[in-house]
């Protein structure tokens, strides 16, 4: 690679790292703050979503496809006459798919402009926790699972719970 | 700016899709196309299916003109009669599909009943 190339891609990196610092930075909490969260299932695996960026939760619809759109987005459905896409979250956390139920609802998620429901197995509860006990991303998470990860702890019936990012979610579908 | 537009409607695996009327000159058969050797379009050749392959039930040949051209695309399952609806019933595609679909034929959503009808820009299809 020539040194203009090798500078380019070195400083594509460091500007990537900052991105990610500035979504993490806006992301934590103070230490002592409550916070609510809406804990979901996926493959017998516990995750969530910070509840500030939640609008709502709506039960299951059949989603219409739209061709040409990449697998990470289901389709769109009708919210009340306003068009919104379904995320598919089991492509983007490479968990295997499943099918859908009578538990299967799509949790509308908002980070700034960007509105999409993100369709999850089941929606086990909505809790209102204290930040601290949000501890930092275990290095055992599947990469998947990391790259959209803000932290996790046991936070739901003795279960370890991973705290995801909507907005990491949202800015990886738009790139 | 006219306030309705004509739609012909149809369904291919499952979806619905609409186009404007304007461009489409006539519905003829498939068989009547025979000694037509080009200028045939199948609709899955412009528009890009996950499940394949793509399987036609009941395909209907469209003779659209476009400028001093003519083609035709090959849909499946059309209604007879195309329908004038209000542009004001027509829906943008959601920010996260419209990233992906601003680059095909598909432009906006209509609502129909309890189904989400696909617009297909024609002149996209056939610049």
């Amino acid at each position: 690679m020539s040194e203009i190339g090798a500078d380019q891609s070195k400083h594509q990196l460091i500007l990537d790292a900052v991105k990610d610092k500035s979504v993490e930075n806006q992301e934590q909490e103070s230490p002592d703050k409550k916070i609510e969260i809406v804990v979901f299932s996926m493959a017998h695996r516990y995750f969530a979503f910070k509840g500030a960026g939640i609008r709502e939760i709506l039960p299951y619809t059949p989603i219409t496809e739209v061709p040409g759109c990449p697998r990470t987005i289901r389709g769109i459905i009708n919210v009340r006459g306003i068009i919104e896409s379904v995320v598919n979250l089991h492509t983007l956390l490479e968990i295997e798919e499943s099918p859908t139920s009578n538990r299967t609802r799509f949790i509308l998620a908002q980070s700034e402009k960007i509105l999409s429901g993100i369709q999850v197995e089941s929606v086990e509860d909505v809790l209102s926790i204290e930040s601290n006990h949000i501890k930092a991303v275990i290095s055992t998470l599947p990469a998947a699972t990391k790259k959209y990860a803000l932290g996790g702890g046991e936070l739901y019936k003795d279960h370890y719970v991973v705290l995801l990012s909507v907005k990491k979610i949202f800015t990886e579908l738009l790139q | 700016m006219e306030n309705e537009v004509t739609l012909l409607f149809f369904n291919i695996m499952g979806i619905d899709f609409a186009m404007d009327v304007a461009p489409v000159t006539a519905m003829v058969s498939v068989e009547s196309l025979a000694n037509q050797k080009s200028g045939i379009v199948w609709f899955h050749e412009k528009i890009d299916f996950s499940q394949t392959p793509v399987i036609y039930d009941c395909p209907k040949a469209l003779c659209i003109t476009t400028g001093k051209k003519q083609f035709h695309l090959i849909i499946d399952n059309p209604r007879e009669m195309p329908v004038a609806i209000s542009i004001d019933t027509i829906k943008p595609f959601p920010v996260l599909v419209n990233q992906v679909s601003a680059n095909t034929p598909l432009w906006a959503v209509y609502p129909l009943k309890d189904r989400l009808v696909l617009l297909v820009d024609t002149l996209m299809m056939f610049p």
